[in-house]
C-alpha cells in the first residue's frame, strides 16, 4: 500500500497505522506544539496524546497513530511553516518571557488590543485548519444492546464473552488498531490472545465496533460513539448507543514524567515504544535510555533488548537533571553523568481511564495505597473492570521539578513553572488552576497532564493529592468533529401532491417550515416578481386563478358528540350547522387569545371536515384529542391532511371552468356561498367548499391526494380558454389583504383576542360554554387595548411589515401586513392602533423609508366591501 | 432482497383507521386506535376513516433492512424489541412513521407508513442510507417471486 505525505510517497505494510508507516520511513517530527511551535514526535502511540495530530484526507486533527492506512490517503502536517522540520514560528519560544501563564487574561483586557492582535495569534497558535470544501459525508445511527463494553483489551473481551454467554446482546467498542490491548504488545502478559479474539468474532450476539471510540456517557445510559470510516461512502458515523449495562474496560494509559526537555522528539512512553515494536515491527530507536523505577523499567528494558534495541542505561526518575538535544533527543543528563542515546523510554505512571464512570454519576477518589484515582460507588448500571477499575495499577508519582522547559501539558505548552506561577497568583484550586493555565483542556483532555498538574498543585498548596482532587470529566472526551454531531445533510421536505405540476409551470418556491409552496410562477410576459404577481392578480380578479392549498391542515371528525366538541373548542357554533354548510372557525385558548382559524364543513349528519392553518395542524389535533380525553365524548379525529390534495379556484370565470368538468349544479341558487357538496369532477370524488379567502366567486376543492395532480391539470386545461392562471402564495397574500382577511400569527400575536382583531362576529357569547368564554365576555366590553385596523396610504410608497404607526410624534402602533393594492391604486395594509383611532376616516402617520406618510384608517375591506363578488 | 435489501412503493394498498377493534386482522396503534392495511379492494369496517391516501406505504425487505433503518430512526428494531407482526411509531428521517414488521418467510420486512407529503423525501433518505448495503428498488414482480 502507498499513501502521500505532502509530496512524498510512503510505503505502508498491512496493518500499519499512518504514524507507524511514517515512522518506519524515517519521519521523526510529527507536529509542532500549540504555543511555542516546539517539534514533537510520537509519544503514546495509542491516540491519547496530542503529538501525532495531522490532516488526513482534508480532515484536521486526526490521531494518525490509531488511523489505519488505506491506499491513496493524503496526509499533511499542521501548524508548521514551511515544514515540520523547519518551522519559522518556533522563534516564539524565545519570547516565552513575554507570554507568561494567564497571558491572555492579563493582556487582552482592552478591546482595541484584542482586535489588533487576536487574528495574528489565531494564525500562529492553534491546531489544524478546517477547510470548508471537502467530500465528507457524516452519518448518524442508533443502536440498542443489553451490555456495552468500552475497550477491547483483555478485561473488555472477557466481560463481552461473559455477557454473550448469558445470552445478552453485546456491543464491544475498541479504538485501537488491534483487539487485545496490552496482551498484543506486552510480553509479560503471555501469548497473544488470538483464541479469545476468534471467539469474540464468532459470537453471533457480540457486535464488534472497531476503529471507534466513545466520547461521552449521557443521561439515560446514552453512549456517544464515533465510528471512523464506517464504509467507503462516509468519513464518520456517530452512533447513539443505548445499553442497559455499561462496562468500562478502557484500561489504563501511561502518562509522561516531568523533567526539563521532556518533550524532545525521541522521548517516548514505554507503551508507545512497545506498540511500535510489537504491533508494527518498528524499532523506535537504536540506543535507548529507559527511565523508570527499577522493577517496571527492568521489564521494559528486557523486552526492548529482545526487540533488538540497545539499552544504554536504566535511569531512576529521581536522578534526572534534563534531556539533551536541540529538536531530537541525544542524551540524558543525570546526577551521575550523561548518557548518549537516540531514544528515551519513559516508564510513567499508569492511570486508570475511568472518566465514563464519573460521567455516569460515579465518584472518583484518590486511593493512597494504590496511588491512583479510582471509581467508588459507581451507579448500578455502570461498572469498571480490569485496569480501569484500578486492578493491578500501582503508581508512584515521580518528582515534579520546577522548570520553564519541563512540560506538564503538551497540548498547550504549560510547564511546571507555569503551574507554580499560577498557584502563586492565587489559582490554588485544581479547577481554577485548570481554567487559568488551560492544562488538561487540550486535545488529550488531561490524559497526559492531569496527574502531574494535580501533583504540582498539591505540592505548591501543601495539600495531599486526595485533598486536591481531580477535575470533572465531561463529554465529549476525546473530542468529536462538529460534522459528526451535525450528521447527514438530509432535510425533510414536504411536497404537495401537485409538486411536479408546479415545477412544469416554472414555479418559484417558497419554503414554509418543511413545506414547499409555490410563491409565484415565471412567465415570459413578466420579468420581476412584482410584474408576475400582478399578472396572477389580474387573472384572479378578471378571469380566474388556481392555487394549491394542500398544506392546509385537514381533520376528519366523526362520532355522535362531534358538534358538541367543535362548539367547545371554537368560538362559533357548529352543532346547529346543517349538513352541506361551511362556517368560519376561530379557536381561542382559556384566556381568549386567538390560537388558530380555519373552516368547519358538515359533510353529513355525523361527519365534519375541519381545516386548520398549515403551521398549526399538529397543535390543533393534539388540542382536540386532549379535549376528547378530558371529556370522554364519542368523537374520532383522523388527520387526513396528506390524504387530500386541495386547490382553490377563484375568479369570475371559475364557475364556467368548473362546469366543463362536473355535473354538480354550481349556480348560486343550489350551491350558494358558504355551502359544501361532495361531487365528482372529471370523475374524481371531491369535496367542494364555496368559500372565498381571496374575495371572488370560488371553490376550495379537496380530492384524494393521488388524483390531485390530474385534477389540477384538468382545471387549468378547462380554464385555458377563459384565461385561468395558476397563482402562488405571494399573489394570495395580496388578494386576501385587499379583503382584510387576517392571517393568524402574521396579523395576530400571542396576546390578540378576537375583539381586538375586529372579528367579534365570529364569537358567539350566547353559547352555553366554550373555551375562553369567560375572558372573551370581559374582552367584548374592554375598549382599553389596541385594535387591528385597515389603512390606505395617501401617497406613493409601501410600508414594510412592522413599520411604526406615529401619532403626535409618538409611536402608536405597528403595521402587520402591507402591499400595493391594484384595486385602491395605493398601498393598503393592516395595523395595530389605539382603540380611539379605530374609526373610518381617521388619519394616522406611518414611517415609510424614514419619512412620515399619511394613511387613512378604514374598518371595511379594501376590495368589494359588501362581498357582492363572493356571492355571485 | 434475499441477500441484501430492497425497497418498494406499495402505496396503492388500502388503509383504514378506526377506534373500535375490528373483527379482521389489524395493527394496534393505541389503546383505542387500530389500523387495517390490505390489498384493495377492501371494504371499510363501519365507522372507519379511509386513510389510503394519507399514508404512503414503503416496504423495506432483506437481511440488511434493520441496518438501513438504524441509520434513520432511534427506534429499537431488534427481533426482541419488534418481533414479526408487531408495530411501533417513531420518527424516520425526521418524519413520523408507523413501522409494521411483516417478514416475508424468513426475510425481515418492514412496512413503513409515512405521511404522504414526506414520502418522497423519506424514500430518498432510505435509498441514500442503503447505498452501503447495495439497496435496490424493486417492483411487485420481484415481491411475487419472493413469496413463491
Amino acid at each position: 500500500m502507498k499513501f502521500r505525505f505532502h509530496d512524498k510517497t510512503i510505503e505502508a505494510q498491512p496493518g500499519d497505522t499512518v504514524a507507524a508507516a511514517l515512522y518506519r520511513s524515517g519521519q521523526r517530527i510529527f507536529s509542532r506544539s500549540f504555543k511555542y511551535h516546539r517539534p514533537r514526535g510520537l509519544l503514546c502511540v495509542s491516540g491519547k496524546c496530542p503529538n501525532c495530530l495531522m490532516n488526513v484526507d482534508g480532515i484536521p486533527n486526526v490521531r494518525t497513530c490509531i488511523t489505519p492506512v488505506h491506499e491513496g490517503l493524503r496526509v499533511k502536517a499542521q501548524n508548521a511553516y514551511p515544514s515540520l522540520e523547519t518551522d519559522f514560528l518556533s522563534v516564539t519560544q524565545r519570547f516565552d518571557w513575554l507570554m507568561p501563564v494567564g497571558w491572555y487574561y492579563k493582556t487582552f483586557t482592552r478591546p482595541a488590543m484584542w482586535h489588533a492582535v487576536e487574528p495574528a495569534i489565531r494564525k500562529v497558535a492553534g491546531l489544524g485548519e478546517i477547510l470548508p470544501s471537502g467530500p465528507r459525508e457524516y452519518e448518524h445511527a442508533w443502536m440498542h444492546a443489553h451490555t456495552v463494553v468500552i475497550g477491547g483489551g483483555w478485561a473488555g473481551m472477557q466481560a463481552a464473552l461473559a455477557a454473550a454467554e448469558r445470552g445478552e446482546q453485546v456491543v464491544l467498542i475498541d479504538d485501537q488498531v488491534a483487539l487485545g490491548g496490552q496482551a498484543c504488545y506486552r510480553k509479560r502478559m503471555g501469548p497473544r490472545p488470538d483464541a479469545i479474539i476468534a471467539r469474540i468474532r464468532a459470537a453471533a450476539n457480540i457486535r464488534l465496533l472497531q476503529n471507534s471510540y466513545c466520547f461521552g456517557l449521557y443521561e439515560g445510559n446514552l453512549l456517544g460513539v464515533l465510528q471512523r470510516a464506517p464504509h467507503p461512502g462516509a468519513s464518520e458515523r456517530l452512533i447513539h448507543l443505548r445499553a442497559q449495562q455499561t462496562v468500562v474496560a478502557s484500561g489504563a494509559y501511561e502518562a509522561p514524567i516531568v523533567f526539563p526537555n521532556n518533550d524532545l522528539v525521541g522521548v517516548m512512553l514505554s507503551t508507545g515504544v512497545l506498540r511500535l515494536l510489537h504491533l508494527h515491527r518498528v524499532q523506535a530507536g537504536k540506543r535507548a535510555v529507559v527511565v523508570g523505577k527499577s522493577l517496571q523499567a527492568g521489564e521494559v528494558a528486557e523486552e526492548l533488548r529482545d526487540g533488538g534495541i540497545e539499552i544504554v542505561a536504566i535511569v531512576d526518575p529521581d536522578t534526572i537533571l534534563k534531556a539533551t538535544g536541540s529538536s531530537t533527543v541525544n542524551g540524558i543528563q543525570t546526577r551521575t553523568g550523561h548518557f548518549s542515546c537516540d531514544l528515551v523510554v519513559i516508564c510513567g505512571p499508569r492511570i486508570p481511564d475511568n472518566g465514563f464512570v464519573a460521567q455516569a454519576g460515579g465518584r472518583i477518589e484518590w486511593s493512597e495505597p494504590q496511588g491512583a484515582f479510582l471509581p467508588t460507588l459507581p451507579p448500578s448500571n455502570v461498572s469498571a473492570v480490569g485496569d480501569a477499575s484500578g486492578e493491578a495499577v500501582a503508581n508512584t508519582i515521580a518528582p515534579l521539578p520546577t522548570s520553564k522547559r519541563a512540560f506538564v501539558c503538551l497540548c498547550s505548552d504549560v510547564t511546571s513553572a507555569d503551574l507554580c506561577d499560577a498557584v502563586a497568583e492565587g489559582f490554588n484550586h485544581i479547577e481554577t488552576l485548570k481554567r487559568y493555565t488551560t492544562a488538561t483542556m487540550g486535545p488529550c483532555q488531561g490524559r497526559m497532564c492531569q496527574l502531574s498538574a494535580i501533583g504540582v498543585c498539591a505540592r505548591e498548596t501543601g495539600r495531599s493529592i486526595g485533598e486536591t482532587g481531580m477535575t470533572t470529566s465531561r463529554p465529549p472526551n476525546p473530542g468529536v468533529s462538529l460534522g459528526a454531531l451535525a450528521g447527514p445533510k438530509h432535510h425533510p421536505l414536504r411536497r404537495t401532491p401537485m409538486h411536479y405540476a408546479h415545477q412544469d409551470l416554472g414555479v418559484v418556491w417558497l419554503d414554509m417550515g418543511d413545506w414547499q409552496r409555490p410563491r409565484y410562477y415565471t412567465d415570459h410576459l413578466a420579468a420581476s416578481e412584482e410584474e408576475r404577481v400582478l399578472l396572477e392578480y389580474r387573472a384572479v380578479r378578471e378571469a380566474a386563478g388556481l392555487i394549491d392549498v394542500s398544506t392546509l391542515g385537514k381533520l376528519d371528525v366523526r362520532g355522535a358528540d362531534s358538534g358538541k366538541l367543535l362548539d367547545k373548542v371554537y368560538t362559533h357554533r357548529f352543532s346547529d350547522l346543517p349538513p352541506g354548510r361551511v362556517r368560519y372557525a376561530l379557536m381561542c385558548d382559556e384566556g381568549g387569545i386567538i390560537l388558530d382559524d380555519g373552516t368547519v364543513s358538515r359533510i353529513s349528519e355525523d361527519r365534519y371536515f375541519v381545516t386548520t392553518t398549515s403551521g398549526n395542524l399538529d397543535f390543533v389535533q393534539q388540542w382536540l384529542e386532549w379535549q376528547i380525553c378530558a371529556t370522554g365524548w364519542d368523537v374520532h379525529i383522523t388527520n387526513v391532511t396528506a390524504g387530500y390534495g386541495a386547490m382553490n379556484l377563484a375568479g369570475p370565470k371559475s364557475r364556467d371552468t368548473l362546469r366543463k368538468l362536473t355535473e354538480c349544479d354550481l349556480s348560486s341558487g343550489s350551491f350558494p356561498y358558504m355551502a359544501c357538496r361532495e361531487a365528482k369532477i372529471k370523475g374524481i370524488p371531491a369535496i367542494l367548499l364555496r368559500i372565498g379567502f381571496v374575495g371572488e366567486t370560488g371553490w376550495e376543492i379537496h380530492c384524494p391526494a393521488e388524483s390531485a395532480e390530474g385534477l389540477w391539470r384538468a382545471i387549468l386545461g378547462a380554464g385555458h380558454e377563459f384565461g385561468v392562471r395558476p397563482f402562488g402564495v405571494a399573489t394570495q397574500r395580496l388578494l386576501r389583504l385587499e379583503k382584510r382577511h387576517v392571517i393568524v400569527g402574521v396579523d395576530t400575536d400571542a396576546l390578540t383576542n378576537p375583539y381586538e382583531a375586529d372579528m367579534a362576529w365570529a364569537v358567539k357569547l350566547d353559547k352555553k360554554e366554550f373555551i375562553g368564554k369567560t375572558l372573551l365576555a370581559h374582552a367584548a366590553k374592554d375598549r382599553s387595548r389596541e385594535r387591528l385596523v385597515g389603512f390606505v396610504l395617501q401617497s406613493p410608497g409601501v410600508p414594510e411589515d412592522g413599520a411604526a404607526v406615529v401619532v403626535d410624534g409618538q409611536p402608536a402602533g405597528r403595521v402587520t401586513s402591507a402591499r400595493y393594492s391594484p384595486a385602491q391604486l395605493a398601498a393598503v395594509g393592516l395595523a395595530w392602533v389605539k382603540t380611539s383611532l379605530a374609526q373610518d376616516g381617521v388619519f394616522i402617520d406611518l414611517r415609510v423609508n424614514g419619512e412620515l406618510l399619511k394613511a387613512k384608517v378604514t374598518m371595511k375591506p379594501f376590495y368589494d366591501p359588501e362581498g357582492v363578488r363572493l356571492r355571485q | 432482497m434475499r441477500e441484501q435489501v430492497g425497497l418498494a412503493d406499495l402505496s396503492y394498498r388500502a388503509k383504514f383507521d378506526t377506534k373500535t377493534a375490528p373483527s379482521r386482522p389489524f395493527w394496534p396503534l393505541g389503546r383505542n386506535h387500530f389500523l387495517i392495511v390490505g390489498e384493495p379492494p377492501l371494504s371499510p369496517p363501519s365507522g372507519a376513516t379511509d386513510v389510503t391516501s394519507v399514508y404512503a406505504e414503503l416496504l423495506l425487505a432483506g437481511p440488511s433492512s434493520t441496518a438501513v433503518l438504524s441509520k434513520l430512526t432511534s427506534l429499537n428494531l431488534s427481533d426482541a424489541a419488534l418481533p414479526n407482526l408487531f408495530c411501533a411509531q417513531a420518527s424516520l428521517a425526521h418524519a413520523h412513521t408507523i413501522f409494521l414488521r411483516e417478514d416475508i418467510g424468513s426475510i425481515p420486512g418492514f412496512r413503513l407508513l409515512i405521511s404522504r407529503e414526506y414520502a418522497e423525501s423519506a424514500w430518498e433518505a432510505i435509498v441514500h442510507a442503503g447505498h452501503e448495503f447495495h439497496l435496490q428498488p424493486f417492483g411487485l414482480g420481484a415481491l411475487e417471486l419472493l413469496r413463491n
